[in-house]
């Protein structure tokens, strides 16, 4: 608890803005939604044959994954905050225009009869009847929308809108509990804040729904204050996951090695490639055998000053697991240094670009070891679960995994993919919810062990002593087992698009460094 | 005032009304009768077009009502329904002053017109700020009445419009409806499942059956009518015909007038052993002695008729 004050005290301006950002892309992305929602809900109510078609095509909208929903924006519209504003405007439609229809739809007939019975054309009807009648109702919708934007909002972090979720997602991916509690505590008090708000104008509305008509030039007029444009002061912006912002071997070190004076977007993994593609990046943190690096032509600059720790894969096990089977140790072995760079970039870019399935992929590559892949199950009961965090390489190197082993040893095999950051993953391969996953050993060092900077820097400039002091600090503190690296090196690595750097003439991050200090 | 000329309507493959033939005249109360189904509100709302009829024409004041701009038509007929029809998020100055804002008047007209409504209907001022949810239902009708008279209407037209209330509370409102000086002289078309009712308030009554009219004529020659149809509608609601344990037929043989006046009317006296449906199929004028101390002029006598009727029942 002291450790969260801490934590919350330390970073309070910080925290300040992002609970800011936060409340704004809720709240302008409600505005939205409220007056395209009312007005489409109106029409449907009145053009009723085309209600189930538009209700069916909100409903639609709704269940597109959030971060998929994301993921199609970028090309139409770019990163940060319009295009967050546009996903939870989508998420906030459904319930409004929902309750929209029914609140007109579900008013007594015989007062609709008498409106139109004294003479009020439709749109008089609607106006003045139909609509004050069913406020609370939309009001409803509106808390509803709100409240799952509170929460869908925290994703936008990942696509450099700011908000809380960069403290969340930020501690997740740094195993930092109280950073996350930072961030998801405001979030909760947020969505409380919007239901209590709204609540209270439903009641409002039940007495008066004239006053309450009120709220939504109110929320505009609040929403406005927002629209004031942040102009960019470097030359470049840079878009990197928040990981990568929020570690000392990361930017922050990277920084005071090179010097790099550059605005900062947080962007999710995933799409950080397709941003740096589209142009609303310059440069980001990629992985140097990611597959779009060669599908979207990008430029890998050189560390000159050797700054990035190696990042060899090697399959992370369960000891316990280890002992119940062990002939999961030779079977893992038979790949032992068997992928070098350039092959897991292919691998990597067959998923990526030629949209084959990471199975398919893991299973044609160890055919071409010659061995005979063996299907995994997905039952609920397997002898082995093996994990993999959201990203392809790792997708592909646990469906590796899970068909050598099903192969070689018999066991069933279960695959659980896309956990959400190293700490949920370790966390689970410790309680023996996942028994194997794919790690990389400059993340095992610096996110997982964390030693301290003198330990580390004398560690990386011998790697023979590094491979012992990881498998012996694991066995000890976590009872887990590094079995052997795969043989490539998957290190972070700044990359640009090919045509800017050629450009600017810039081929390793010094020279990055010169161009945004000059 | 109205009249419809082989009118028809089917709602998708069912006929509600097959080849109406009617005419409505000025001043009357015109009763629209019948069981559910009949056909008979479908009817009264072709007048305001709240339903369009598929085929015939419908005659407002002369004029085809295709060919009056609709919401001018609906402006000059007021329309009462069930339960009054209230907008619950409007005051009830607000409801009243609905119509008269909807033609355009003036505020400096709209505020003492209101308040001389609410005075009509027999209401305080102080019901003008209140929301229709704290009236009683008799109350609530009656602000409902008001609405519809506030433009001055020609025609009104009720749709059941006191079969949501209890049986008490009707009869009273019954009564006020006959006494309500504000519509006396303005035409009515009221639709009504309950017999009694339209014997106590029509001048007219239409018996509705299947989409058809069955019988047109005064609520006297209603009772008196052979027609099967009127006899079976009546025999629905025979208790109420039953009074001191008389049939009508007895009635007719057993009553005698208790008197003459000078100029040679039959006297009736009102008592509550007097079956007084006897009275009211007399053929020629008479006068009713009720109370022992009240003289009912003919004008009058339903009134009084169906008051004693209802204490009966």
């Amino acid at each position: 608890m002291s450790e969260l004050l801490q934590y919350i005290s330390n970073n309070i301006d910080e925290l300040i803005s992002q609970t800011f950002e936060h409340f704004k892309l809720t709240l302008l992305s409600i505005v939205i939604a409220s007056m395209i929602g009312i007005v489409i809900g109106s029409f449907i109510s009145i053009q009723q044959k085309l209600a189930s078609s538009f209700l069916t095509l909100v409903n639609i909208l709704q269940t597109i994954p959030s971060l998929a929903l994301l993921g199609f924006l970028i090309p139409l519209i770019g990163i940060g905050e319009y295009p967050a504003i546009v996903a939870l405007f989508i998420y906030a439609l459904l319930p409004i225009v929902r309750n929209t229809f029914t609140g007109i739809t579900e008013i007594d007939k015989t007062i609709v009869e008498a409106g139109l019975g004294l003479g009020m054309s439709k749109w008089q009807l609607l106006t003045k009847v139909q609509l004050p009648l069913a406020t609370p109702l939309i009001i409803a919708g509106i808390r509803t929308a709100s409240v799952i934007n509170v929460g869908v909002a925290t994703l936008c972090a990942l696509i450099a809108a700011g908000g809380l979720g960069e403290s969340i997602f930020g501690g997740i991916s740094l195993n930092n509990t109280n950073m996350i509690l930072a961030g998801a505590i405001p979030a909760s008090i947020m969505a409380l804040l919007f239901d209590g708000f709204f609540s209270l104008f439903q009641q409002i509305a039940r007495k008066n729904a004239t006053v309450s008509l009120l709220l939504l030039p109110g929320m505009l007029l609040i929403s406005s204050l927002f629209f004031i444009p942040s102009k960019s002061k470097s030359k470049m912006v840079a878009g990197f996951n928040s990981e990568f912002i929020q570690r000392s071997d990361g930017f922050l070190g990277l920084d005071s090695l090179y010097g790099l004076p550059v605005e900062i977007k947080e962007l999710e993994i995933g799409l950080m490639y397709k941003a740096l593609a589209n142009g609303d990046v310059d440069f980001i943190d990629g992985f140097s055998t990611d597959g779009r690096v060669k599908a979207y032509d990008l430029k890998l600059l050189i560390d000159d000053k050797a700054y990035f720790p190696p990042y060899y894969a090697a399959p992370l096990v369960n000891q316990a697991t280890l002992s119940k089977y062990p002939n999961i140790r030779p079977a893992l072995e038979k790949i032992a240094g068997a992928i070098n760079d350039e092959e897991m970039s292919e691998l990597n870019r067959q998923v990526d670009q030629n949209k084959k399935s990471p199975a398919e992929v893991a299973t044609d590559f160890l055919k071409s070891r010659g061995i005979n892949a063996k299907k995994t199950d997905k039952t609920d009961n397997a002898q082995i679960v093996i994990g993999s965090k959201s990203f392809t390489e790792s997708y592909i190197l646990a469906h590796i995994f899970g068909q050598l082993i099903a192969a070689e040893t018999g066991l069933s095999v279960d695959i659980k993919t896309g956990f959400g950051g190293t700490k949920l993953l370790f966390d689970a391969l410790k309680t023996g919810e996942v028994d194997i996953y794919p790690e990389y050993t400059g993340t095992g060092l610096l996110v997982l062990l964390n030693p301290g900077k003198a330990k580390v820097r004398k560690l990386l400039d011998d790697p023979k002593t590094l491979n012992n002091y990881l498998q012996e600090e694991f066995r000890e503190k976590y009872q887990v087992v590094w079995l052997n690296e795969l043989g490539f090196n998957n290190t972070f690595a700044i990359m640009m698009r090919k045509e800017q750097a050629s450009k600017l003439n810039i081929n390793t991050i010094s020279d990055l460094s010169d161009y945004l200090k000059n | 005032m109205i009249t419809f000329e082989n009118v028809s309507k089917s709602f998708s493959s069912q006929t509600v009304l097959k080849n109406i033939n009617l005419t409505i005249k000025e001043g009357e109360t015109f009763c629209l009768l019948g069981h559910s189904g009949s056909g008979k509100t479908t009817l009264l709302k072709l007048i305001n077009k709240l339903i369009v009829s598929d085929n015939g024409s419908i005659f407002f004041n002369n004029q085809d009502i295709n060919t009056i701009d609709v919401r001018n038509l609906r402006k000059n007929i007021g329309y009462v329904i069930q339960s009054g029809g209230l907008f619950p998020h409007m005051n009830i100055a607000k409801n009243i002053a609905l119509p008269l804002k909807l033609s355009g008047a003036e505020e400096s007209i709209i505020r003492p017109r209101t308040e001389e409504l609410i005075n009509q209907i027999g209401l305080d001022k102080s019901f003008l700020n209140r929301y229709p949810t704290t009236l009683s239902g008799g109350q609530q009708q009656r602000v409902g009445i008001a609405r519809a008279i506030a433009n001055h209407p020609d025609l009104l037209l009720l749709d059941e419009p006191f079969s949501a209330l209890d049986p008490v509370l009707r009869d009273q409102m019954q009564n006020d409806f006959l006494e309500l000086q504000a519509i006396k002289d303005i035409t009515k078309v009221m639709v009504t499942h309950d017999l009694k009712e339209a014997l106590k308030l029509g001048d007219r009554i239409c018996l509705m059956g299947k989409g058809e009219i069955q019988f047109t004529g005064t609520p006297t020659e209603f009772l008196q009518s052979d027609l099967v149809t009127v006899k079976d509608y009546i025999g629905d609601e025979k208790v109420s015909l039953f009074i001191n344990g008389l049939t009508l037929g007895q009635i007719k043989n057993e009553i005698r007038p208790v008197a003459n006046t000078e100029d040679g009317k039959d006297i009736f006296k009102a008592t509550d052993q007097t079956p007084l449906t006897k009275i009211l199929n007399q053929e020629k004028p008479f006068v009713l002695l009720a109370d022992n101390d009240h003289i009912y002029e003919v004008s009058q006598i339903k009134k009084v008729f169906f008051n004693q009727l209802s204490a009966f029942l």
